[in-house]
C-alpha cells in the first residue's frame, strides 16, 4: 500500500504536470517568423471568455429567475447535477480508451518498477482533472448564482466544492468499466481499431438508450413539451422526477441542498466506486494497455500490375490523407462522429419523434402553445440553425489540423505544393464530418415534420454558411499556433487549446447573431428581409474567412518552423 | 548542385545562433557527408536547405533555385529522407508512396516501374499493404528512402539515413547513394558514423557550434590536421574548436 501510494503520487504529479503544459495556451506558438504577441492573445482570450461567461450567466440568471417565481429554485441543483454526469459518461469513454489504452508512452511507463495499478490510478486521476473542469464549468456559474439569489451559507459552499469535485467520479468509473472490456476484446482482434470504433459506438448508443429508458428526463421532454410546465408548476416532485433513474444525482442534488445523510451517501458510493475501479480495473493494466498499441506486420502485398495508371491532383490526395488519417484513428473518427455528426442526430430525433407525437408534426402550432404567439418560419429556423451549428462547432477537424500533423509536419513542408492547397486539404476534410452532421438532421427533420421542411431548409443553409466560416477559422486558429508535440492522437485533438477557442468563437458568432435577430425582428423588419441581410450577412463572413485562410494563413504555414 | 550562400538560422531573439553564415558549394555527382557532434547544427542546415525551415538569412541554391524565393522549383529537385522516419502511419506504405508521387506530380508508368524496382530493392514487396504505423524502424527507413527517390530527384538528401537499418539494408542504401552519384546527382547526408562517412564520401564537411571548421576531400583534411583517420580528424577539430570557445 505505502509502495502504491509512493508511486502513485509520483507518476499523478508527473502526469499532471505533463497536462498542464499541454492545456498551456501560451505554450503553443508559432515559432516561426511570426512575431509572439503574448500579451494581445491573453487579452483577446479573456474577453471572449468573458463574454461569453457573461451570455451563460445572462442565460442562467433568467432561467433561476422563472423558477423562482414558481418557488421551484431547487430544480436548479438537480439539472446541474444531472448535466454534469451526462457529459462526463459521453466524453469520459473517449478520455478513458486514449489516456488509458492508446497513449504512446506506455511503454516507457511499462520499463520502470512500478505496480499496474498505481499507473492506472494515476492515469485515471489527470483524466478526472479533466472531467473535473468541465463539470466545474457547468455548476460553478449555477451554484454562484444559487448563493447570491436564493441562499447562502458556508455549508452550502463547502457542499458546493465537495460535489463539483466528486460529480465526474461515478460516470467515469462506469467509462472505466465498458474501456476495459472493450480493451480487453480488441487486444483478440486482428482489426483493434475497427473493434474499437465499432464497439465504442455501440456503448455510446447503448447509454443513450439507457438514459432513455431509466432516465425518461430528456425522453419526456422532447416526447412531452409540457412536461416542463407541468414540472414548473409543482405537479411532480421536482427533484425526484429529474434523478429518479439514477439515484446518486438525487443524493448529490438533496446533499447540496442540506441533506448530511444523502450527501454522505453520495460521497459513499463514490468512494466505493473509486477503489473498485482501481482495484478491479487495474489488475494486468499495464499488459492491456501495451497489447492495445502492439501491431504486427503481416504479408500483404500489392499487385503493382494492378495499380492505377492515373495521376491524382494534389489537393484530392492531399484530402485523401487527411481522411484516411481520420478514419482509420479511432480517436479521431470518434471524437467527430459523437459531437459532429451522433449528437445532431439524438437531439433531431427525440425532438422530432416528441413533437410528432405530441402535436401530430404541426411543430407550428407546439411552438404557438409554448409561446402563446404565431411563430413564422424565421424565428424555428434560427433556433434549429443554433442548435445545428453549435454542434457542429464541435468539429475539431478544422481547428486541430495543423496540430495533427505533429512530427510529420517537415515532410509537409518538404513536398513542392503551395500552403493554400494544404490548408484547402485540411478545410475540405472537416468541412465532410460538419456537413454529414447538418444534412442528416435536416433530413430526420424533413422526413419526420413535413410541415416544417422550409424551416429545416432554411436552417440547413444557414447552418451550412455558418460552418463553413467555422471550419476555415478552425484553419486559421490552428495555422497560427500550432501544436505539434503531443502523446496521444487525444492530445492531438482534444487536449488542444485551439479546439476550445475555435469553438468559442464559432460560439460567440452565433450568440452575435441571436441578438442581431433579436434586433431586427423587434424592430419590426420583415422576415424576408431578416432572411436576406442575414443570409448576405453569412455569405460576407465566409468570403472574409476564405480570403483570410488562403492568403495570410497559407503564408503563415510556410513559414512555420516546426 | 548545391550552394550555401551565407546560410543563419537564429533562435529566441536571435542571441541563439544554430547556423551561422555556412558557404559551401557541391557540385553535381559529389557525395557529400556532413559529420558534426549532437547539436552541431547538422540538421537544421538541412532542414533549412530542404524549405522545411526558413534561414534567419543567407540563401540555399539548388541547381541555381533558390529555396527563399522559389522554394516550390527548387523542393521538385530534392529527394529528402528525414531524420527518425516520421511517416504517415495510418497511411499503408503503397498509399504513401502514391501520396508522394502525386505530390511531385509523377508519371504513372515512371511510378510503376520505380516502385517495382525500389519494392524489390529493399525487399518491400510483400508488406507494402501494410500501415506503416505496424513497419520496425528500418522498414519505416527503407519506405521513407524509397518516397525521396520515387520523383527521381536531382538531388538526394538523406538525415541520419543509416539509423535503425540492418547490415544488408545499410549496405544496400550506400549502394544506392553511390548510384546516384554516378547518375550525376549529388547525394548530401549527415551521419553520426563516421566510417560510413570515411568509406563513402568524395567530400566531408564538419559542422560545430553551427559552423563549418573543415571542408574538403578526406585527403585534403587528413593533410590539413595531420592525422591519419576521420575519427582523429573530427576528435581534433571539435576538440580545438572546443578550447577556442574556452
Amino acid at each position: 500500500m505505502k509502495r502504491f501510494l509512493r508511486t502513485y503520487g509520483l507518476l499523478s504529479r508527473l502526469q499532471l504536470r505533463m497536462r498542464i503544459s499541454q492545456l498551456n495556451p501560451f505554450a503553443q506558438q508559432n515559432t516561426g517568423t511570426e512575431k509572439n504577441h503574448g500579451i494581445r492573445r491573453l487579452i483577446g482570450i479573456l474577453v471572449l471568455f468573458i463574454a461569453l461567461g457573461a451570455m451563460i450567466v445572462v442565460i442562467e440568471f433568467r432561467i433561476l429567475d422563472a423558477l423562482m417565481t414558481l418557488h421551484a429554485e431547487s430544480l436548479i441543483l438537480g439539472i446541474v447535477v444531472m448535466a454534469a454526469m451526462i457529459s462526463t459518461l459521453f466524453f469520459g469513454l473517449f478520455e478513458f480508451l486514449s489516456t488509458l489504452y492508446f497513449a504512446k508512452d506506455t511503454g516507457i511507463y511499462a520499463a520502470l518498477p512500478i505496480t499496474d495499478r498505481s499507473l492506472y490510478a494515476s492515469r485515471a486521476t489527470i483524466s478526472w482533472c479533466s472531467e473535473c473542469l468541465v463539470s466545474t464549468l457547468m455548476i460553478l456559474p449555477v451554484m454562484i448564482l444559487y448563493m447570491i439569489r436564493v441562499h447562502f451559507d458556508a455549508g452550502l459552499l463547502f457542499r458546493t466544492l465537495v460535489v463539483m469535485l466528486t460529480v465526474p467520479l461515478i460516470p467515469l468509473s462506469l467509462s472505466a468499466c465498458l474501456c476495459r472490456l472493450l480493451a480487453s476484446f480488441s487486444v483478440f482482434s486482428r482489426h483493434k481499431d475497427t473493434f474499437v470504433m465499432i464497439g465504442s459506438l455501440v456503448l455510446v448508443i447503448g447509454q443513450v438508450v439507457l438514459n432513455y429508458s431509466l432516465g425518461q428526463f430528456t425522453g419526456n421532454l422532447a416526447a412531452d413539451p409540457l412536461m416542463m410546465v407541468r414540472l414548473l408548476t409543482g405537479k411532480l416532485d421536482l427533484i425526484e422526477s429529474i434523478t429518479k433513474a439514477f439515484p446518486p444525482v438525487k443524493w448529490a442534488a438533496h446533499g447540496l441542498q442540506g441533506n448530511i445523510p444523502e450527501l454522505l451517501l453520495y460521497l459513499g458510493v463514490t468512494v466505493a466506486c473509486v477503489i473498485l475501479i482501481i482495484f478491479i480495473c487495474g489488475k494486468n493494466y499495464l499488459q492491456l494497455a501495451l497489447r492495445s498499441n502492439e501491431h504486427a506486420v503481416s504479408k500483404r502485398s500489392v499487385n503493382l500490375s494492378r495499380v492505377s495508371g492515373k495521376k491524382t491532383p494534389a489537393l484530392l490526395s492531399l484530402y485523401h490523407r487527411e481522411m484516411h488519417e481520420i478514419l482509420r484513428s479511432p480517436t479521431y473518427l470518434l471524437n467527430e462522429i459523437m459531437g459532429t455528426i451522433f449528437m445532431p442526430i439524438i437531439m433531431t430525433v427525440g425532438m422530432a419523434f416528441g413533437f410528432a407525437s405530441a402535436f401530430d408534426g404541426n411543430l407550428g402550432l407546439a411552438l404557438s402553445e409554448m409561446f402563446g404567439s404565431k411563430i413564422g418560419t424565421v424565428i424555428p429556423a434560427a433556433v434549429i440553425t443554433a442548435l445545428m451549428t453549435f454542434m457542429a462547432g464541435m468539429n475539431s477537424v478544422t481547428s486541430t489540423s495543423v496540430s495533427r500533423e505533429g512530427n510529420r509536419h517537415a515532410l509537409y513542408k518538404a513536398i513542392p505544393v503551395r500552403g493554400q492547397t494544404i490548408l484547402l486539404a485540411k478545410l475540405l476534410s472537416g468541412l465532410v464530418f460538419s456537413v454529414i452532421g447538418l444534412f442528416l438532421p435536416v433530413l430526420i427533420g424533413i422526413l419526420f415534420l413535413p410541415a416544417w421542411r422550409n424551416v429545416f431548409l432554411l436552417a440547413g443553409f444557414w447552418s451550412l454558411l455558418l460552418v463553413l466560416f467555422d471550419s476555415a477559422v478552425g484553419v486559421c486558429i490552428d495555422t497560427a499556433r500550432p501544436k505539434f508535440h503531443w502523446n496521444s492522437e487525444q492530445e492531438a485533438m482534444k487536449q488542444n487549446f485551439n479546439q476550445v477557442l475555435a469553438m468559442l468563437l464559432g460560439m460567440a458568432v452565433i450568440m452575435a447573431l441571436g441578438f442581431l435577430t433579436w434586433f431586427m425582428l423587434s424592430r419590426g423588419i420583415s422576415p424576408q428581409v431578416y432572411c436576406l441581410i442575414i443570409s448576405g450577412l453569412l455569405l460576407l463572413l465566409d468570403a472574409a474567412s476564405l480570403i483570410f485562410m488562403l492568403k495570410k494563413s497559407s503564408i503563415a504555414y510556410e513559414h512555420i518552423d516546426g | 548542385m548545391i550552394v550555401f550562400q551565407q546560410l543563419c538560422k537564429t533562435y529566441g531573439r536571435g542571441d541563439k545562433m544554430a547556423v551561422d553564415h555556412v558557404d559551401l558549394t557541391i557540385p553535381s555527382g559529389e557525395l557529400f557527408g556532413f559529420i558534426g557532434p549532437n547539436g552541431a547544427g547538422k540538421t537544421t542546415t538541412i532542414k533549412m536547405m530542404t524549405g522545411i525551415l526558413t534561414p534567419s538569412s543567407g540563401d540555399c541554391l539548388i541547381n541555381g533555385v533558390s529555396i527563399t524565393s522559389n522554394p516550390l522549383e527548387a523542393k521538385r529537385m530534392i529527394g529528402f529522407v528525414p531524420d527518425g522516419a516520421d511517416l504517415f502511419d495510418r497511411l499503408t506504405a503503397m498509399e504513401y508512396l502514391r501520396f508522394i508521387a502525386d505530390m511531385y506530380d509523377v508519371d504513372a508508368s515512371d511510378f510503376k516501374q520505380r516502385l517495382e524496382y525500389y519494392l524489390d530493392l529493399f525487399e518491400l514487396k510483400d508488406v507494402v499493404g501494410n500501415q506503416i504505423r505496424t513497419f520496425s524502424k528500418g522498414m519505416r527507413q527503407k519506405t521513407a528512402t524509397i518516397g525521396a527517390l520515387i520523383h527521381d530527384p536531382q538531388i538526394f538528401v538523406l538525415d541520419e539515413p543509416m539509423m535503425g537499418l540492418d547490415p544488408k539494408s545499410s549496405y544496400l542504401l550506400k549502394e544506392e547513394m553511390k548510384h546516384q552519384c554516378a547518375l550525376g546527382k549529388t547525394v548530401f547526408f549527415s551521419t553520426h558514423v563516421l566510417e560510413v562517412a570515411e568509406k563513402l564520401c568524395t567530400k566531408i564537411a564538419i559542422i560545430r557550434h553551427g559552423k563549418i571548421v573543415a571542408e574538403g576531400t578526406l585527403d585534403e583534411l587528413r593533410q590539413q590536421e595531420h592525422a591519419a583517420s576521420l575519427e582523429e580528424i573530427f576528435l581534433e577539430l571539435t576538440d580545438e574548436s572546443e578550447a577556442t570557445q574556452e
